[in-house]
């Protein structure tokens, strides 16, 4: 038996379909550009980070590939120069996108990270529901002075992680995000 | 409302008390039945020399008797002002001192045969950690409800110190009242979870060994004897269930409600209404002409606002009719406004992504829950409380955005139930999740917890 569905109403509109003569303009305005928020990017050492491990990566591949093709003939050889360096460029390309795609805005009451090219994904955390903040540097981040900020909150599926900020960076969140968090503190 | 006066302490709370005297009787119960067992089993070398099985039998009780009364003797529990201890074993002993201020839960649980004497086993709950607990066995019924109203009263103490608002009183009663709301028949047990889980396997084998064997009797044969084999693990799983769920009663207290179930061994299961973090609504295949649902609930501890490890889901009605359900419902999520007619479908390009599921997700956001259904064979519909969610998700792959899609998914402390809204309007997931963002702080500013 179908049912046709009756439309639910959400702050006084009809779903999926825009609401022509909406009382509340400014209401929808402001659900309409919510993402529209300056979303602050990573260090900008990150995607020299990112970048560099992926023509490291592909240049991995050309030490033992371009020899054993130039051994082949000198064709080949060429012919695998020019296809890893092609490798090389498209890594580069999307390594920038992907440092591109990372983003954070501090709003009001919330958080927002969004990342991801292919798979889009965006997180938001509310203040008062951030249990701690955690900072993890690795051996490798530290040489290039970056951090990644963790945020926690009483759901193991919340996925909040800002990685590769620089240090200051790193550590003015961890201070605000605590504040904020007791701020706001609210219970489960 | 008066604030609660101290309790009287406890008489003799300085003092080592016993557990009941049959109580290693019963423990080493088990061991009883087996050493029997491996009696009887001699029972043709005892009738040809009667002596020496007699002696035998004497000294093995001697033995575990004294044993069982030296261990006796040295097991117990005793309550002071700010700890409860135990300890335990004679050889090997071990003493438990638990502050009283970190107590979670204080359990009964009645177990087949302590129930024949009269005697219940004591759970004792710590905060922190789901593995350290307290178990009492056995004590008598009236020394275990004395011991049980001792110690929750601290635990009320401290649970209310972290949920009320400095200043204001608080009523801490004895015991909380009980009133029933609904028992679940057996017969509705049996069928909803027996028969299903029994006979469906049974026919598939049955139909396999057909199908099969018209191909080859020895294959179809093969698949019979199979089926047969394990015909006794199924019905063990399948009873299993059955024991546990035998006799469920649903109560209401003043700080939420209290779930009472099992054949074998009678559990007792808390929810506090204010721990509930989402609910969900199942109608399996199966149940669907007879209109039946089950409802389960997560539950996540918390102390104060920090959260606890232990998370858990409970079975809230494990088989019931529409009207039983709302009820619950109700008790439950008490500003519930929800009539399960006001879905919002998903629009009609996710059956390009979902081409045969598309028509069953639906969604509808009041002004305090999100509810979200899903599912063809079996329908779940999950409620969560806008100030239950701890964080918002909008995923987009690259499919879904060809499409102009996107998915909403809810994080809540729960641990089971996992709620999504998936394949709807890009903006539709915009608005919904502004509009969750917004119940939630208009909520929490009017201080509804």
């Amino acid at each position: 038996m179908k049912r046709r569905p009756v439309e639910g109403s959400i702050s006084g509109g009809r779903i999926g379909e825009p609401a022509p003569d909406r009382g509340d303009a400014a209401e929808m305005l402001k659900v309409q550009t919510q993402w529209m928020e300056d979303f602050k990017p990573l260090a900008r050492a990150a995607r020299i980070y990112w970048g560099a491990g992926s023509v490291i990566a592909t240049l991995a591949f050309a030490a033992v590939l371009i020899p054993l093709s130039f051994l082949e003939n000198e064709a080949a050889g060429w012919a695998m120069l020019v296809l890893l360096a092609a490798a090389a460029g498209v890594g580069w390309w999307i390594t920038g996108r992907r440092w591109s795609s990372w983003g954070y805005a501090e709003r009001e009451r919330d958080l927002l990270i969004r990342r991801g090219v292919l798979v889009r994904r965006l997180v938001v955390v509310p203040y008062g529901r951030m249990q701690f903040v955690e900072v993890r540097q690795g051996p490798l981040d530290r040489l290039f002075g970056l951090a990644s900020v963790r945020l926690h909150t009483a759901a193991a599926a919340t996925d909040a992680q800002i990685p590769l900020l620089t240090e200051s960076e790193a550590d003015r969140l961890r201070e605000r995000l605590t504040e904020l968090g007791e701020a706001y503190a609210a219970g489960l | 409302m008066q604030p609660a006066s101290e309790p009287p302490e406890d008489t003799g709370s300085d003092q080592w008390r016993r557990l009941h005297p049959l109580s290693p009787l019963l423990r080493s119960g088990r061991a009883l039945i087996a050493a029997l067992a491996i009696v009887a089993n001699q029972i043709r070398v005892a009738v040809d020399e009667p002596l020496l099985a007699a002696t035998l039998v004497v000294v093995c009780v001697f033995v575990a008797g004294s044993y069982g009364y030296l261990a006796h003797r040295y097991t117990g529990y005793k309550t002071s002002a700010n700890h409860l201890e135990a300890r335990v074993g004679m050889v090997f002993r071990s003493t438990r001192r638990v502050p009283l201020t970190r107590l979670e839960s204080v359990d009964i649980v009645r177990p087949v045969f302590a129930r024949l004497f009269g005697l219940v086993e004591m759970r004792v709950e710590l905060a922190s950690n789901a593995g350290s607990e307290i178990v009492l066995r056995y004590l008598d019924e009236q020394d275990a409800d004395v011991l049980r109203s001792v110690l929750l009263r601290r635990v009320r103490h401290a649970a209310f110190d972290s949920i009320q608002e400095p200043g204001s009183d608080a009523r801490i009663d004895d015991r909380p009242a009980e009133r029933g709301i609904v028992t679940v028949p057996f017969g509705q047990i049996l069928l909803g979870y027996g028969a299903a889980r029994v006979l469906v396997p049974v026919i598939t084998c049955g139909w396999l060994a057909l199908i099969v064997g018209a191909v080859s009797p020895t294959a179809g044969l093969t698949v019979l004897v199979a089926g047969a084999v394990s015909l006794p693990a199924l019905l063990l799983a399948v009873g299993k269930v059955l024991d546990g769920l035998h006799g469920f009663t649903l109560l209401e207290s003043d700080e939420g409600l209290i779930v009472r179930r099992g054949l074998l061994t009678q559990l007792t299961q808390r929810v506090p209404r204010h721990r509930v973090q989402a609910i969900r609504m199942e109608e399996p295949l199966l149940w669907r002409p007879f209109r039946r649902k089950r409802l389960i609930v997560d539950i996540a501890g918390y102390r104060g606002n920090r959260p606890d490890a232990r998370a858990e889901t409970a079975v809230l009605l494990p088989i019931a009719p529409p009207e039983v359900i709302d009820l619950v419902l109700v008790r439950v999520f008490d500003d519930l406004r929800f009539d399960g007619s006001t879905f919002t479908m998903a629009p009609r390009r996710a059956r390009w992504r979902l081409p045969l599921r598309w028509q069953s997700l639906a969604v509808c956001w009041t002004q305090r829950h999100a509810i979200v259904r899903s599912g063809v064979l079996k329908r779940k519909i999950d409620i969560v409380p806008h100030v239950k969610v701890q964080s918002v998700r909008k995923t987009q792959g690259p499919w879904q955005r060809r499409l102009d899609l996107a998915s909403l998914h809810i994080d809540t402390a729960g641990v089971t139930i996992k709620v999504s809204a998936n394949h709807r309007t890009e903006s539709d997931v915009d608005e919904l999740i502004w509009a969750s963002r917004r119940h939630d702080e208009l909520s929490r500013s009017r201080n509804v917890l």
